[in-house]
């Protein structure tokens, strides 16, 4: 089973959103890969609404 | 009973007694039961019958011991890289592909060739070597960046020993770097070359074999000279990285140590403290902390035992003055703090009320900040201290002020530095600290925007720099469910920020104060106002519902 997902962040600094690989229980310093700033928001995927 | 021995890399074989090593302390045999065919499913006795000194008992096992210690030295050594994932290199598929932990036992007076170099596939003595270098090592491909650091001068020495015991020998190393810092070590590098043993700067791709004489042929890009180079040869020796022992996770869950990012254990400062763990009383030795050689083993070794005597003999201990509290009436036993503390210094047991280990916790404010229902105290940083602070910057013209958390170590120090430096930047910024970023609450960003901050940044250490072993992690997690919760209510997100700031970089602190700046600019005194009504405190209970389902999720 892959412990690994792609996930969206965006820079609340320059406002960059960007996808990157992330694994399981990775313990990892993020950064933009456009400005460099630290303040980088893990974007949740929206749960899909329930039918009817 | 015939088993491969483990210590001869299965070149030669052992039964189910066996010394496990020529040197091994103290050199007797061990009976292994998984291995005995005899006891099956009783033992046959035969062992027993023909020792004279009644040495052998079948019911000995091993057994948990325990014993109360002052201090712990962590030297649980390493483990070397398995090449089998990189098949390029044909170690599964190829006899004559071996690993250097392999070509030790070959060339060993007490291997099992009794020290006669032969290579695996006929018994024959190669006649021409190759050494291929960095072998797990230094390659992100397959998430392994970290220098070995022994490999290099290992290679070198072997190829001197085959040059000193078989002259006619020739030697060919593919690398792409040779790293020979240490005392003596870059002559020992001289001397190979001197010898004839041929450097070529290039890794190989793959190897190749030709399946008459199982000979191996590498093509490789010589970068020294930019030429394509087919070299034959007799063997192939991977020289292999080596990696954190396995056993490195469950240690590290007993001890509250945390791990850097190669997977090994970190120390409590790189360059001050390379011996003390950040947990107390715990000392490292050896590879379990970075790859290092021998002499670098044995030096840190010996600082490990003196860290522990001078502790040890003091007759009494230091402990942090800056520590939490717990108030055990205002405490609902909900355990959120032993969660995330990350010395592990609370104590606590489903329905009781927690409790601190003083001399276990080294005061980051991390279960302060969580705690939800003010039940710790943070001695010198309690809440009230901080939200004073905060109301107090902010009691005047707040719209004009960048309000920043900083933590003690990094980036209070990293400010201290642009100053010293005499690095320019806007002067509107207003810092409060705090011993960790963890210690910032919720509640404290959201009262400083209560206050009217524009901005507002919490910041502490780079991951690999946190003094409270990981604690900013928290941080992270607790600035994430703020950036959420304000976009809830409606204020603009990107108005908290989050950076880690070392103490060495004023640069980066005065860059993000002039972002902030800008930042700042484009806020409005209505959209403050807007802010503070949004964020006014809602009755207590619902707060507390609310805050209980955001960590929930």
């Amino acid at each position: 089973m892959s412990t690994t997902t792609i996930e969206t962040f965006r820079c609340m600094m320059c406002g960059h959103e960007y996808t990157e690989e992330v694994e399981k229980g990775e313990d990892k310093e993020r950064s933009c890969p456009k400005c460099r700033s630290n303040s980088i928001r893990h974007l949740k995927k929206k749960k899909p609404a329930k039918e009817g | 009973m015939v088993k491969p021995d483990e210590y001869q890399m299965g070149f030669s074989s052992r039964k189910a007694i066996y010394i496990p090593f020529p040197q091994a302390v103290p050199c007797s045999y061990i009976l292994n039961m998984a291995d005995c065919l005899g006891n099956n499913p009783i033992a046959c006795g035969k062992c027993v019958e023909v020792c004279e000194k009644q040495a052998i008992n079948y019911d000995d096992k091993d057994e948990i011991v325990t014993r109360e210690v002052g201090a712990v030295i962590v030297a649980i050594g390493l483990q070397v890289y398995d090449p089998t994932e990189m098949d390029e290199y044909g170690y599964t598929r190829f006899d004559n592909v071996i690993t250097s932990m392999e070509f030790e036992r070959l060339i060993c007076a007490g291997g099992p060739t009794a020290g006669h170099f032969v290579r695996p596939s006929d018994h024959e003595r190669p006649t021409r070597i190759g050494f291929i270098q960095c072998v797990g090592s230094r390659n992100s491909k397959i998430g392994r960046p970290w220098c070995s650091n022994i490999c290099c001068m290992n290679t070198i020495k072997d190829t001197l020993l085959l040059a000193d015991h078989y002259p006619d020998v020739e030697n060919v190393v593919f690398y792409q770097d040779i790293r020979a810092f240490g005392k003596s070590f870059e002559e020992m590098f001289q001397r190979s070359k001197e010898a004839g043993t041929r450097y070529v700067r290039g890794l190989p791709g793959d190897i190749e074999e030709d399946p008459e004489t199982h000979n191996l042929t590498i093509t490789v890009e010589n970068t020294t000279s930019g030429k394509i180079e087919r070299h034959e040869l007799d063997m192939v020796v991977l020289s292999v990285g080596v990696e954190s022992p396995k056993d490195l996770a469950k240690i590290s869950g007993m001890l509250t140590l945390s791990k850097t990012s190669d997977g090994f254990f970190m120390e409590s400062h790189p360059k001050l403290k390379p011996v003390d763990a950040p947990t107390r009383g715990v000392f490292f030795s050896g590879f379990c902390e970075a790859p290092k050689d021998i002499k670098d083993s044995v030096c840190q070794a010996g600082a490990a035992a003196s860290r522990t005597g001078a502790l040890l003999n003091a007759g009494q201990i230091q402990i942090e003055a800056i520590t939490s509290r717990i108030d055990e009436q205002a405490c609902k036993n909900c355990g959120a703090c032993a969660k995330v503390c990350p010395y592990g210094a609370i104590a606590w047991e489903k329905g009781h009320p927690a409790v601190v280990i003083e001399a276990a916790c080294a005061g980051c404010g991390s279960c302060g900040a969580t705690c939800q229902f003010g039940a710790i105290t943070m001695r010198h940083f309690t809440d009230d201290q901080l939200l004073a602070q905060v109301r107090a910057v902010l009691a005047s013209h707040p719209e004009d002020k960048v309000f920043a958390f900083a933590c003690n170590w990094c980036s209070y120090a990293g400010g201290d530095m642009a100053g010293i430096s005499r690095i320019q930047y806007p002067s509107t910024n207003r810092v409060v600290r705090t011993m960790c970023s963890a210690r910032v609450s919720e509640e404290m960003v959201l009262e400083a925007f209560r206050c009217g901050a524009p901005i507002v940044m919490v910041s502490g250490c780079h991951y690999a720099d946190c003094h409270y072993i990981n604690a900013n992690r928290q941080t992270v997690q607790r600035v994430q469910r703020l950036w959420d919760k304000l976009e809830k209510a409606g204020v603009r997100p990107e108005r908290l920020q989050l950076e880690w700031i070392s103490a060495a970089e004023g640069q980066k602190f005065a860059k993000v104060m002039k972002q902030l700046e800008e930042l700042r600019k484009t806020v409005t005194s209505k959209e403050i106002q807007q802010t503070k009504e949004a964020l006014k405190p809602k009755p207590k209970k619902a707060a507390r519902k609310e805050e209980a389902a955001a960590v929930a999720n």
